[in-house]
């Protein structure tokens, strides 16, 4: 007969206000099994804790259950306690009598009873407890992190310059992300290339990053420490290992198509690179556009490169790759302006986004720099910004706000001002969150020194009248209707998550949110991890930020990253499933039950495996095995049966003495 | 097909030019439409009010009445259109409303729904495959939605409130030519109009001079409010402010029997007081001499 001790918290008064505490604690000390009960006011306090690794050693404890709060909170806690005092910390359970019992009951003797049951249950299972010892599994110390926009490359950065070999891999061309696309920064107005190309140019010569552009990871095996990933490096039909970017194809391709990078504001040719800072700097086709591949003639390309680089033939090429630790920095894109119908549906071409303003805006964008409305070149007069288009609205956009939008604005309608200044700039705004340092300072600079004139309400339509649009808003201070005939219309798109997000966290089996972001693993303590241990999230990916916050989510994602590959191997939890090999009949159930790839089929024995490594103790193995051949450690069939009986057994504890 | 029709009192009383109109259409493209047997004033306002359900009981009974007849219902008026297809959207969704009114007329509602049809939809799929023996040629047309026709989308699902297409679809298929402007879906003062007319002048004179700078020459509507509140307070603004021009209102169907040709006595006028003739002149038929 095992000796159990019994420890019950009263969590201060969350539990003992419900739970009759003297009286659980009589109870429980009649119980055969149980031969220590003892109480304490927060017994996951340093007092509370000495007093369960005193009574263990003291009164020869085998098991020990601790009735007090959820495992979530503090198993580990406990476990760890247990194990300092000589006990096998597998042989310790929590009874949960706050969330499942005191805070969801009012009786308090009914509350009493219940929490008597919940503790005897635990009482049958620890009894029936393995000691265990944690599996121990090596690790690969090098990390993926997929996306290179600035939150990416920082992550990557940081690891590398650890000491660890990255492999960033991107979808685009080329590095950067949007940040690339930006003329200046708020609130400093520093140019943003200023602070982006020496960071590009860094992860270009990094000895310990490999680069892969027009790259998209596939699949993703394994497990934290080891992960086998397979990327897909899509061709850009010319081979980047000998061409000299000299781009005398650029120079000679009759074919202009509208330039993505440039969000259609300037054109780019058929074969080019996105733009003349781009790293790698080394042109690709588009096959959509190029005449070759869409019409089968021209070639002007490959008969004028010199090295003879240009290769129609190109095909994707997979490349499997071990890592231990992914980083996900997949980033953001615009609410589309083609679902705004009283913006126009994105039909009129003087209402533009905030990354097309970025454009117009930047010296190397297709106006040079010079404030140009799209339709007929003219410089606007007459500018409106919208703040939270999409953002904040539950009926047509999405519920959450964008959080960067009130800055941007503001940093356009400034920059605006600089360079126009007979022109006027509105800003239609529902409030203006500028929380964050110099933010509000800046907000007021627009306002104060550039004139800009904020209006607090919403703009309901916009219509073409002549060369005009007419903006009717509202200004709701004044209660006034406002009508503006602009020149030019701003509008401040929600931020939603990369088109890609979906598909990448279903190859990544972690989770995202009912938005598309993905989910980190506690709000507050956890924000960037996922639930799956070993991949970490950064920058948009996890939700709209802006760039410091992103660099800085980066730099805490690179330092989870470190503190797993500082030692050479993991810990995985032992409570895992096994399989009796002389009950299984090798029915297979337990393979397709698994949701991660930890069952097989021994090819040879024709019974049923585990890879322990693998299991993440779910259970449904064991579920689904039709004669009980897997049983999941600490959780066999046996105990679940006990703590059943003990739910069901004469409530008033009769028979129980055993 | 045959379509149990809702006319709604506006129609064979005041507004008689668009009803006769509906009628002729009718019969030249072979949409029989059959009066329901007996139906109330379908209240005008969907009601706001969520405790009693008293306001939907005429609806309730169109809607079981064109069901027992085995057809779907059809109205012209944007009024009758809004608060019938939004009676019939909530018997699909809230029971107990739907169980009360049950209770209330002492029949069963029908568990699969009643469809509620415009009849613009009507004449949208008929005039397809018709070419119309006088083309609208160089009649630029400014359609006037309101609010009743479109909003709340979700419940009436008729075409895009921001940006709905189907009247300029008509008005194209009969050979004159749709003119957008600013204010087609904005209200024209509802029944505040009784209240404010200043209010209802100004809603007026925005939607008229934004027509207007657009270039239209006639407005098309649905409705017989809409109607009534452009032409009235067209009226009086015109005699206030010389350089206001009122533009002639005519109900859709009016267009589509001006295109097939209708013949006189189809065509009343004496409900217009904004007279539409010299804009549509070309169109009329020709009128015998008495």
């Amino acid at each position: 007969m095992k000796r159990v001790g019994v420890f019950v918290c009263w969590c201060g008064r969350n539990i003992a206000e419900t739970v009759d505490i003297e009286a659980l604690c009589r109870q429980l000390g009649r119980d055969a099994p149980v031969a220590w009960v003892e109480d304490y006011k927060y017994m996951c306090s340093e007092p509370g804790q000495q007093l369960m690794k005193k009574a263990i050693a003291e009164q020869h404890l085998d098991a020990v259950v601790v009735a007090a709060c959820s495992p979530n909170m503090h198993e580990v806690t406990f476990r760890l306690a247990a194990e300092a005092a000589g006990l096998n910390p597998y042989r310790l359970e929590i009874a949960n009598i706050r969330e499942q019992c005191s805070w969801v009951h009012r009786d308090r003797d009914q509350a009493t009873a219940k929490a008597l049951d919940i503790v005897r249950s635990m009482v049958e299972k620890v009894a029936r407890d393995e000691e265990l010892q944690p599996l121990r599994v090596p690790v690969t110390k090098r990390a993926l992190v997929i996306g290179a926009g600035i939150s990416g490359m920082q992550a990557a950065l940081e690891i590398a310059d650890a000491g660890h070999e990255v492999l960033l891999v991107e979808r685009q061309t080329y590095i950067g992300g949007h940040m690339a696309q930006l003329s200046e920064t708020f609130p400093t107005l520093d140019c943003a290339s200023c602070i982006l190309t020496p960071r590009t140019a860094e992860v270009a010569r990094h000895p310990r990053i490999k680069l892969m552009v027009a790259s998209e990871v596939i699949e993703v095996g394994g497990y934290v420490g080891n992960f086998v990933v397979r990327i897909r490096q899509n061709p850009t039909y010319v081979d980047w290992s000998t061409c000299t970017g000299c781009m005398e194809c650029v120079e000679k391709c009759p074919r202009q198509v509208p330039s993505r990078f440039e969000r259609g504001l300037g054109t780019r040719k058929a074969i080019s690179v996105a733009f003349p800072q781009a790293v790698p700097y080394r042109p690709s086709i588009d096959a959509e556009a190029c005449l070759y591949f869409t019409k089968g003639r021209c070639g002007i390309c490959q008969k004028t490169c010199p090295v003879g680089a240009v290769d129609y033939e190109q095909k994707p090429v997979i490349h499997e790759e071990k890592v231990g630790a992914i980083v996900v920095a997949t980033g953001y894109e615009l609410f589309p302006k083609a679902r705004i119908g009283e913006y126009g549906y994105g039909k009129y071409p003087d209402v533009i986004d905030g990354l097309e303003f970025e454009r117009l805006n930047s010296a190397s964008g297709p106006t040079s720099g010079r404030i140009q409305r799209p339709s007929d070149g003219k410089v606007p007069k007459e500018v409106v910004f919208i703040q939270c288009v999409g953002s904040r609205d539950q009926e047509k956009g999405v519920p959450y706000c964008s959080k960067i939008c009130c800055m941007y604005t503001a940093k356009h309608a400034m920059l605006y001002k600089h360079k126009v200044p007979d022109g006027q700039a509105y800003v239609f705004y529902m409030d203006v969150r500028a929380g964050g340092k110099g933010y509000e300072e800046f907000i007021q600079r627009a306002v104060e020194e550039d004139g800009v004139l904020y209006l607090r309400g919403r703009v309901s339509r916009i219509f073409p009248e002549g060369s005009k649009l007419m903006v009717w808003g509202v200004d709701t201070i004044s209660g006034e209707k406002v009508e503006i005939a602009a020149d030019l219309v701003v509008l401040a798109m929600a931020m939603v998550p990369s088109p890609t997000a979906r598909d990448l966290a279903r190859v990544l089996k972690v989770s995202i949110d009912e938005h598309g972001f993905f989910s980190e693993a506690h709000p507050k303590l956890r924000p960037v991890e996922s639930l799956s241990r070993g991949i970490y999230l950064t920058g948009c990916a996890q939700a709209p930020k802006d760039i410091p916050e992103a660099v800085a989510q980066a730099g805490s994602a690179a330092s989870k990253v470190l503190a797993l590959f500082s030692s050479d191997e993991l810990l995985h939890p032992p409570t895992v499933v096994r399989v009796d090999p002389e009950i299984c009949s090798g029915c297979g159930l337990c393979v397709k039950s698994c949701p991660y790839e930890a069952r097989q089929i021994d090819p040879v024995s024709k019974v049923a495996r585990v890879r322990e490594v693998l299991c993440q103790g779910c259970g449904a193995c064991a579920a689904a095995c039709p004669n009980g051949a897997t049983q999941h450690i600490n959780f066999t069939k046996e105990q679940l049966m006990s703590m059943i009986d003990t739910f069901t057994g004469p409530p008033d504890g009769a028979g129980r003495e055993r | 097909m045959k379509y149990s029709y809702f006319p709604g009192c506006t129609l064979p009383t005041q507004m008689k030019n668009f009803e006769l109109t509906v009628r002729w259409t009718a019969r030249r493209l072979g949409i029989e439409l059959e009066e329901l047997d007996s139906w109330q004033c379908c209240q005008a306002v969907f009601p706001l009010s969520t405790d009693s359900p008293m306001g939907l009981v005429a609806s309730f009974r169109a809607l079981i009445n064109a069901h027992q007849a085995g057809r779907a219902l059809v109205t012209c008026c944007s009024g009758c259109f809004h608060v019938i297809k939004r009676t019939a959207h909530l018997m699909a969704r809230d029971q107990e409303t739907r169980q009360k009114l049950e209770a209330f007329c002492e029949q069963e509602y029908p568990p699969e729904g009643v469809q509620v049809l415009h009849y613009l939809d009507l004449l949208l799929s008929s005039l397809e495959s018709v070419q119309p023996p006088v083309p609208l040629k160089d009649l630029r047309v400014g359609a006037y939605y309101g609010c009743l026709l479109l909003r709340p989308e979700d419940e009436l699902g008729f075409d895009d409130p921001e940006d709905p297409q189907k009247m300029e679809r008509l008005v194209r298929l009969l050979g004159a030519e749709p003119v957008l402007y600013a204010y087609r879906t904005e209200c024209c003062g509802s029944y505040s109009s009784l209240l404010d007319r200043a209010g209802a002048e100004a809603a007026v004179r925005a939607i008229v001079s934004s027509a207007r700078r657009a270039g239209a020459q006639v407005l098309v509507t649905s409705c017989p409010l809409c109607f009534w509140n452009l032409e009235e307070s067209s009226l009086a603004l015109a005699t206030r402010e010389p350089s206001f021009a009122p533009l002639p209102v005519l109900y859709f169907t009016q267009l589509v029997a001006l295109a097939l040709a209708a013949p006189d006595e189809c065509l009343d006028w004496s409900a217009h007081r904004i007279d539409p003739r010299p804009a549509v002149a070309a169109f009329l038929p020709e009128v015998k001499e008495a």
